[in-house]
Parts: C-alpha cells; sequence; structure tokens
C-alpha cells in the first residue's frame, strides 16, 4: 500500500479541507483495493504558505497539493482568466467552464506538468468594507487590498489605493486597524478569516473569482499500478469540479445568511444600470488581460460560452 | 521503519549532534531532512533544502526580526539607553534602592525600542553599572537589576523573541506585542518590590542617591525625547493602524538611523560596527529558522506529534498538571540547553498538546518568552550573566548569580501568576480587538 | 604567510564586504518602506509595489548575510560537552561541528542551483510589479555557494588546529542577539 501525502494550507476544521478534501481522500482510498491511502497534511504541516504548494508538489515533499495560482504569477496564467470581474457568477459555473477549457486544451504551459485533479473557481468576489460603497466612485480614494495583478488596472481606474502584501488571516486586522477600507471577498472568506466582525458595507457585484486547482505529482501518478489510478480517475476531472464548485456555492450561501443577520450591516447588489456602471469601471482589466495573455481572446470567449451553459451568466 | 520509532530516533539524533557542538539549526536541519528522505524518498527530502529556506528568506513577517535588530542596534549607537537612564534617574534616583531602581525603570524603557535582551544587559552593563559601584552598591545588587533588567528587552514589546514564537506558530505579532503588556508591567513591579524587600534586609547594599533640584529634573526629562519619539511613532503607529509590524519596524530603523546621525554618533566606523553586528546576529536566527522548519516537516509526516498530544490526551490527568509538567521540562531542558533552543526544539509537539488542551497560544508564547527570561538568568547558561562577567571580568560570576536570587524569586511568582491567571495576558489583546 | 592563509583572508574579507553590503540593502528598504507609509498616509498615494521589491530583495540580504556569519561562527549551539571534554576531545568535537556545518551549507548550495534554475525556467514574476524573481534568487543562489566555499575553508582551518594539536582557533567575539 503506497501513502500519497495530500497538503492543504487551510485548517482542518476549515469547510473545504473538512468537507471536500478529506471526503476525497477517504474514497479514493477506498475505491484503490487497497493498493493506496490518502493521507490528509492540513494546517501547513506540510508548507505553511499558500504561495509555496505548487512547489512542495513538483519536488515530491507532498504528493497532492490544493493551489492558488494567483500566488505564483507567471504560471497557470491562462487560469487567471477566472479572476476577471463580470465572467463568473458561481462557483459550480466557474469550476465546470474551467475542466471544459482545459479538457479542449487551452490550458496549456503548467497545466500539462501535473495531473490534474481538479479545476476550479470560488464564487465571485464582491466589494467587502468599513466605508459604504455603492457606486463605482464611491470607491475612489479607499484603500483597498491588492488582490493580485489581475484586478489591479481596474483598482487603479477606480481611483482605489491598493494595498499589497495582505494575507486571508491578516484582513480582518488590518481592516480594524483602518490598514485598507475594505477586501474583495465572498461570504465564505468573510467568514473563515471572520471579515463579518469587522467589515459592516458590502456591495454585491461580480468583480471576479479566485481560481483554484488540486494537482498531483505525474511522476508519483504514473509510477501507481492501475487499479490506483483508476481510483484516482475516477474521482478526477470534470465530476470533482462539478462537485467542488456546488460545495463551494452552498457554503457561500450558508455563511451568507449567516453573516446577513450581523445587526448594523449595509447589504447592497448592484443591478440594472447600476451593475451596468460598474461594468464599465472595471472593463479595463478585462481589456488588459486579453492583451497582455497568449491566446488572451480565444481563452477568454471560449471560458464565457463554458459561463453560459450555467444560470446567471453575464 | 515504523515512522514513530524513526521520530524516536531523529530527536534522539538531534539532541546527540546539539551536545556535540552542532548549531542548532544545522542539527534540526540535517536530521529533517535525513528522516523525511527515510519516508518520501531522497529527492524530496533534499529539495527542502533549497525550498524551506527560500520561503523563510522571502517572508515579509521573518523579515521584521533584522528590521527590529538593525533598530536596537541603532539605538544602541545613537545613546538613547543613557538618555532613558538620566530620566529615570532624575524621577527616582534619591530614593532608597533609588539606582537598581533606575537600572529596572530604564531598562524597560529601552526595551520599548529594542527587541534584545541581550543588548538591553550590555547597554545597562555600559551606562548603569558603573554609575552603581560608584555610589557604593554592593556589586550583587548592581549586577543583579542590570542582568534582571536586561530580560525586560524582550518582556516588554517588541520583542524578537516574541517574534520568532509569532513566526514559528503562525500567531499574530501584534496580538503577542498587545498580550504582553500587564505582563511586563508587573514584571516591572515586582522586579521593583523584590529590590525593596533586599533592601529591608540588607539597608547597607543600596544607598539613597542625591536629590536633583527641579530645573535639573526638568532639563533631564527633555533628554528622553528621542526615545519617546522612536517608542510612541513605533508601537504608536501599530496599534492606531497606520502601519504594520512590518512597515514600523522599517520606520523605526530609518527614525534610530536619523537620531544616530544627528547625534553625531554615527561615523562611518560605528556605521559598519552596527550593520556587521545586526547581520550577524539575523544570519544565525535564520539558520535557525531553516532548521526549525525542515525538522518539523520530518516530525509531521512521522505522526510524531500527534502521537504526543494523543499520549498526553490518555494520561486522564487536569490541564493545569499538562501545562505545569511541561513548565518543568523548559526548566530541565534549561540546564542542558539554552531556553530558545529549548523552545524552539519543542514547539513542533507542544504546539499541538497546547491547541488539544483548549489554551491560547497567544497565552502560551508569553509564558514561553517569560521562560525565556528565566533563563537568561540560570545556570548553567544565563546568558545576560554570562554577558555582565564577560564585560566586567573583575566582577566574580559567584557574585552576579547572588545578586539575582531576589529577581529570580520574583520571576517565578510572576510565572506562576501568569500561568494561574491567563486572562492577566489575554484580556488587553481582547478589549482592543 | 601561506597560499592558504592569503587565500584564506581574502574569503574572509570579502565575505565580511558582503554581509555590509546586504546590510546596506536592508537600510535602504527600510528608507523605501518608510516612504511608502508616508506617501500612503499622508497623500494616499502609496509607492507601488513595495512588498514585491521588500520580498525579493530580502532573499538577497538573507542570503548575504551567511558567508560572514560562518567566518565568525556565530551560532545558536550548546558548547557545555567541549567545556567538560579535555584538549583532544574538544578539539575533536570543534571539528565534527564545522564538518556537519559543512554538509548544512554544501546541501543548500547544491539544491538551490536547481530552484533558482526552476524559477528562470518557469518565469516566475512579483505580485504588483510582474519583475522576474529569477534574477534575484541567481544572486542569492551565488551567495549560498560562496558560503559553501567559505565553510570549506573554516572546516580546513579547524582540521589544521586540529592536526597540530594545539591551540584552539581564535574565538571572534561570540555572543548572542536575542
Ligand atoms: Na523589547
Ligand atoms: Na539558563
Amino acid at each position: 500500500e503506497t501513502t500519497l501525502r495530500f497538503a492543504s494550507f487551510e485548517p482542518p476544521v476549515a469547510f473545504l479541507t473538512k468537507n471536500v478534501f478529506t471526503p476525497w481522500a477517504e474514497q479514493v482510498s477506498a475505491a484503490s483495493g487497497g493498493t493506496i491511502k490518502v493521507k490528509m497534511f492540513p494546517g501547513g504541516t506540510l508548507g505553511r504558505s499558500p504561495a509555496q504548494q505548487l512547489k512542495l508538489v513538483e519536488d515530491g515533499v507532498a504528493d497532492i497539493g490544493w493551489v492558488i495560482p494567483g500566488y505564483t504569477p507567471g504560471r497557470f496564467d491562462e487560469g487567471t482568466v477566472g479572476e476577471l470581474p463580470f465572467l463568473v457568477q458561481s462557483s459550480e459555473a466557474g469550476s465546470n467552464a474551467m475542466w471544459k477549457l482545459y479538457e479542449d486544451g487551452l490550458l496549456q504551459g503548467d497545466y500539462k506538468k501535473f495531473k490534474m485533479i481538479g479545476i476550479f473557481t470560488s464564487y465571485p468576489n464582491f466589494v467587502v468594507s468599513t466605508k459604504p460603497v455603492v457606486k463605482p466612485s464611491d470607491m475612489s480614494g479607499l484603500s483597498f487590498r491588492a488582490p493580485g495583478p489581475t484586478l489591479l488596472s481596474a483598482l487603479e481606474a477606480l481611483g482605489s489605493v491598493p494595498v499589497g502584501g495582505i494575507t486571508g488571516p491578516t484582513i480582518a486586522e488590518s481592516m480594524s486597524r483602518g490598514l485598507i477600507d475594505g477586501t474583495l471577498s465572498q461570504w465564505g472568506a468573510v467568514s473563515t478569516f471572520r471579515i463579518g466582525e469587522v467589515a459592516e458595507h458590502y456591495l454585491q457585484a461580480p468583480l471576479g473569482a479566485t481560481a483554484m486547482l488540486v494537482v498531483m505529482n505525474k511522476d508519483k501518478y504514473d509510477s501507481l499500478p492501475d487499479e490506483a489510478k483508476a481510483a484516482i480517475d475516477a474521482h478526477s476531472g470534470g465530476d470533482f469540479s462539478d462537485l467542488f464548485g456546488k460545495a463551494f456555492d452552498s457554503n457561500v450561501e450558508a455563511s451568507g445568511v449567516k453573516e446577513m443577520a450581523r445587526d448594523g450591516i449595509t447589504v447592497n447588489a448592484a443591478e440594472g444600470e447600476l451593475l451596468e456602471e460598474w461594468r464599465a469601471a472595471v472593463s479595463v482589466a478585462t481589456e488588459e488581460w486579453i492583451a497582455s495573455t497568449e491566446n488572451g481572446q480565444t481563452i477568454h470567449d471560449a471560458f464565457k460560452a463554458a459561463l453560459s451553459e450555467y444560470p446567471g451568466a453575464f | 521503519m515504523d515512522p514513530l520509532t524513526l521520530a524516536m530516533i531523529g530527536v534522539i539524533a538531534m539532541f546527540v549532534l546539539i551536545l556535540l557542538h552542532v548549531p542548532l539549526g544545522v542539527a534540526m536541519a540535517l536530521v529533517g531532512v535525513v528522516g523525511f528522505a527515510q519516508i518520501a524518498g531522497w529527492a524530496p527530502a533534499l529539495s527542502l533544502m533549497a525550498s524551506e529556506p527560500a520561503a523563510a528568506m522571502s517572508n515579509l513577517d521573518i523579515a521584521v526580526i533584522p528590521l527590529f535588530m538593525l533598530m536596537g542596534s541603532l539605538a544602541t549607537v545613537g545613546g538613547l539607553g543613557t538618555d532613558i537612564y538620566e530620566v529615570s534617574y532624575a524621577l527616582i534616583g534619591h530614593r532608597r534602592g533609588g539606582l537598581a531602581t533606575t537600572t529596572i525603570v530604564a531598562s524597560a524603557g529601552f526595551g520599548a525600542v529594542c527587541g534584545s535582551g541581550v543588548a538591553t544587559t550590555a547597554t545597562f552593563s555600559k551606562v548603569a553599572l558603573p554609575e552603581m559601584l560608584k555610589r557604593s552598591y554592593s556589586p550583587s545588587l548592581a549586577t543583579g537589576s542590570v542582568a534582571a533588567g536586561g530580560t525586560l528587552g524582550i518582556i516588554v514589546p517588541p520583542s524578537g523573541m516574541m517574534i520568532l514564537y509569532a513566526v514559528l506558530t503562525e500567531q499574530s505579532v501584534l496580538n503577542l506585542f498587545t498580550a504582553a503588556f500587564i505582563p511586563a508591567a508587573i514584571a516591572v513591579l515586582f522586579y521593583i518590590i523584590a529590590i525593596q524587600v533586599q533592601l529591608h534586609l540588607n539597608p547597607e547594599f543600596g544607598p539613597k542617591g542625591e536629590r536633583l533640584p527641579a530645573r535639573e529634573r526638568i532639563r533631564a526629562l527633555g533628554q528622553g525625547w528621542g526615545v519617546a519619539v522612536l517608542a510612541i511613532v513605533v508601537l504608536g503607529g501599530i496599534y492606531s493602524g497606520i502601519f504594520t509590524v512590518h512597515e514600523a519596524a522599517a520606520i523605526g530603523v530609518v527614525i534610530a538611523f536619523l537620531f544616530a546621525l544627528m547625534r553625531r554618533r554615527l561615523g562611518p566606523r560605528a556605521f559598519l560596527a552596527v550593520l556587521g553586528e545586526a547581520s550577524s546576529s539575523t544570519a544565525m536566527i535564520y539558520l535557525m529558522i531553516f532548521g526549525a522548519t525542515i525538522f518539523s516537516y520530518f516530525i509531521s509526516v512521522t505522526g510524531g506529534a500527534d502521537l504526543v498530544v494523543s499520549s498526553i490526551g490518555a494520561l486522564n490527568v487536569p490541564p493545569l498538571v499538562v501545562i505545569g509538567l511541561l513548565l518543568l521540562l523548559y526548566i530541565f531542558l534549561g540546564a542542558f540547553f539554552d531556553e530558545v533552543a529549548a523552545m524552539v526544539i519543542t514547539l513542533p509537539f507542544v504546539i499541538p498538546v497546547i491547541q488539544d488542551l483548549g489554551y491560547d497560544l497567544v497565552w502560551w508564547g508569553i509564558i514561553n518568552v517569560v521562560v525565556i527570561g528565566i533563563g537568561m538568568l540560570t545556570p548553567p547558561i544565563g546568558i545576560n550573566v554570562m554577558l555582565l562577567s564577560g564585560m566586567n571580568p573583575n566582577i566574580k560570576l559567584k557574585t552576579i548569580y547572588r545578586g539575582i536570587m531576589p529577581f529570580f524569586c520574583a520571576d517565578i511568582v510572576r510565572l506562576a501568576l501568569l500561568t494561574l491567571i491567563p486572562s492577566l495576558t489575554l484580556w488587553l489583546p481582547q478589549i482592543l480587538r | 604567510m601561506t597560499i592558504f592563509e592569503n587565500l584564506q583572508n581574502r574569503l574572509f574579507g570579502a565575505a565580511r564586504i558582503l554581509a555590509l553590503v546586504g546590510f546596506s540593502g536592508l537600510l535602504i528598504l527600510a528608507i523605501l518602506t518608510s516612504l511608502d507609509v508616508a506617501f500612503r498616509w499622508g497623500f494616499a498615494y502609496p509607492i507601488h509595489g513595495v512588498n514585491d521589491v521588500s520580498s525579493v530583495v530580502m532573499a538577497v540580504v538573507i542570503a548575504a548575510c551567511i558567508p560572514a556569519n560562518l567566518v565568525n561562527k556565530q551560532s545558536i549551539s550548546v558548547e557545555v560537552l567541549g567545556s567538560l571534554a579535555g584538549q583532544r576531545g574538544r578539539l575533536a568535537i570543534v571539528v565534527f561541528a564545522s564538518f556537519c556545518t559543512m554538509v548544512f551549507i554544501g546541501l543548500m548550495a547544491w539544491q538551490f542551483v536547481p530552484y533558482a534554475a526552476d524559477l528562470l525556467e518557469t518565469g516566475q514574476r512579483t505580485w504588483v510589479l510582474a519583475w522576474k524573481v529569477w534574477p534575484w534568487w541567481f544572486f542569492a543562489c551565488g551567495c549560498i555557494i560562496f558560503a559553501a566555499v567559505v565553510q570549506a575553508v573554516v572546516l580546513l582551518t579547524d582540521i589544521g588546529s586540529a592536526i597540530r594539536g594545539s591551540s584552539l582557533p581564535p574565538k571572534k567575539n561570540k555572543k548572542q542577539t536575542l
């Protein structure tokens, strides 16, 4: 029996690690006819920094890892299409559309270097702030956590001050001390990172999702007996991406109900004309992404087409 | 090999290497790599020798350590230690044991801009010790108060030890700093009580100082502005949310640098000495962090920490007994290792236990720093005591250790108090959240 | 002066200069960070990507400090046994510790080469400024390789003293600073 190490930088009780990855590990182990055992290493016991996860899988320190491509700019660049505003409407749609791009051969480069277990996006991020934001012009002069290169141009176009170097766990603290006035996030993260304890204003507008991957070391996969490969294959790909997306959305929904019940907060949703105003205000991010990414227009259009198969598409 | 047997052999091998003078970081890294290779193969294990150091080197949370090191060195060169001593003397020097009390208060004040216990001790060995000896203080009280005051360098935030703990356990540095305020105040208070009790028994140990005229006092107060500016900007900036801890450290460096320049104390030679000193300590700490993280990979793949947690759980004793046993363990380890080493090598095992018992890791961090402070005074490796005897060869080691005694007793009472009443530590971070 | 001593002096001198240059970099970084805070706070106009610069420059700063640290033998270690052992035992322990440090820094240097090469090959970039990170890590890698060379000379020096069996190499102001 071979033990496979599945690394997660999240604590063991965090939603995805507890409800998606751990059951996945159990199911794959059970389906392998005793040839493999997938053991979880949550809480960063194999590598604490989210940015480091990819390297750990490459080096074989972990066999399987949960990776956020946005943390390693320059790698998996095609997948950052998921971070563009006004595309992803839900984690289910985003994750399925991502897998379709991969299947259609539009995700090249680093995607080919790993055994892809699943390719996902989060639920779209929206404005979470300590100061009221409704119109795009309200963003002017506010400090926002810089969410990574893709949205930087949009934040600048809005007149916000991007503040770098703020990791998920320090968002709440940074907001309470006024270091930043807000961040782009969604209910799940608002709840996990306790941002709800400090944020007062929410404006729901689809300002881009976070791309995510579960990858496996390719050499390790190739070295496994056929029975083990079959067990992994049966739990990978489009089905797993779909399962992940649905679980993610249901968690966002549950967290949203909980967070919106807090006293003294305002929750707005951008609709109609306001929504169009936001779309125009952040479109620069999409233009820049397409211009700076090889094959950008094709990937963008294919992603958009795949998303339109799901309800709520823009 | 069975992973748990492997973990045991690894821990023993590490202890043997350390006893053979192998630097802590080197011993932990080598054992960690060899052990990890037994489970995951050599190629992944060896890759840790680059990927872990690289992750630590580019981590901005850890980068706070060299910045505070540099700030402390610049503050020392800039004469901020002397300033704060003169201010304290003007205020309390004329009371009984006034100079010893002055040393304690001034050490705490200097500790608010310097994160190092050794640097604080070295500063007041130069500034305060000659003053006390000149005014016929007993050498034991004089050295005792400097050595004990020196521990305030790590007890009063900012503190290099708290940053190291925060980095290794992923706690918020800010929370640790906030939590340290009340314990630091208790430390100062207990040290002053220790001085008074000792002088009650032996009044000749510390004659009263002269009372300065009011004009002199006000003039002396004016000298303290440098320290005040530095402490207010650094600590005030962090708590008011204008900047992060990392930025605060960077700003502290710049202010201390400008201050030393302005006072014309930073010639090329002094400047190079400051850079050399801070860079060498920085490399020393980073090498230890490399080793500690590589070693913790090994421990986590063996499941060794889980075993320790489950066996302690199976003991079925009250949590406080476990905590008491851990503190005894540290005192025992302290007889062989210095306490920083003891903390670093035990963290991978102890942190899961503390979490499992439901204790707060911030609280345990403060307890750990207090224990390290005590270890700076106690044999065999009482770093503050060794430093003092090194800087003052005519004072016997025995004299210094005798002088430590009252302060050591105060430390033990403080440790017990902080252990039994966690809210002394956790109340402030809670209300400031 | 023998050739070896000459080489030793040059290497050790270079190591100290490298550390000074590295830490001057830290001072410059501190100034840059302070300016960023001042602009952000005063004019809501931060300097872009200071964190990007910090993370790559820090790697170089730290790597640059390591060779001089090895020359000074300034490390957190427990030197109890040596004081109990006799002269011979003590010399053997010093050589052994020096040898272990050599293995450690040698492994690091060996592994840093593919690490840095990988960054070049994959084209990894920084977060905000999208700088290529590999040139910085090539430099850091060079510092680590230099550290391994320095430690080799330190080890040879220790072995030399042990064989002569005479006196220990002079200790250079050993102190801890935490
Ligand atoms: Na301090
Ligand atoms: Na000690």
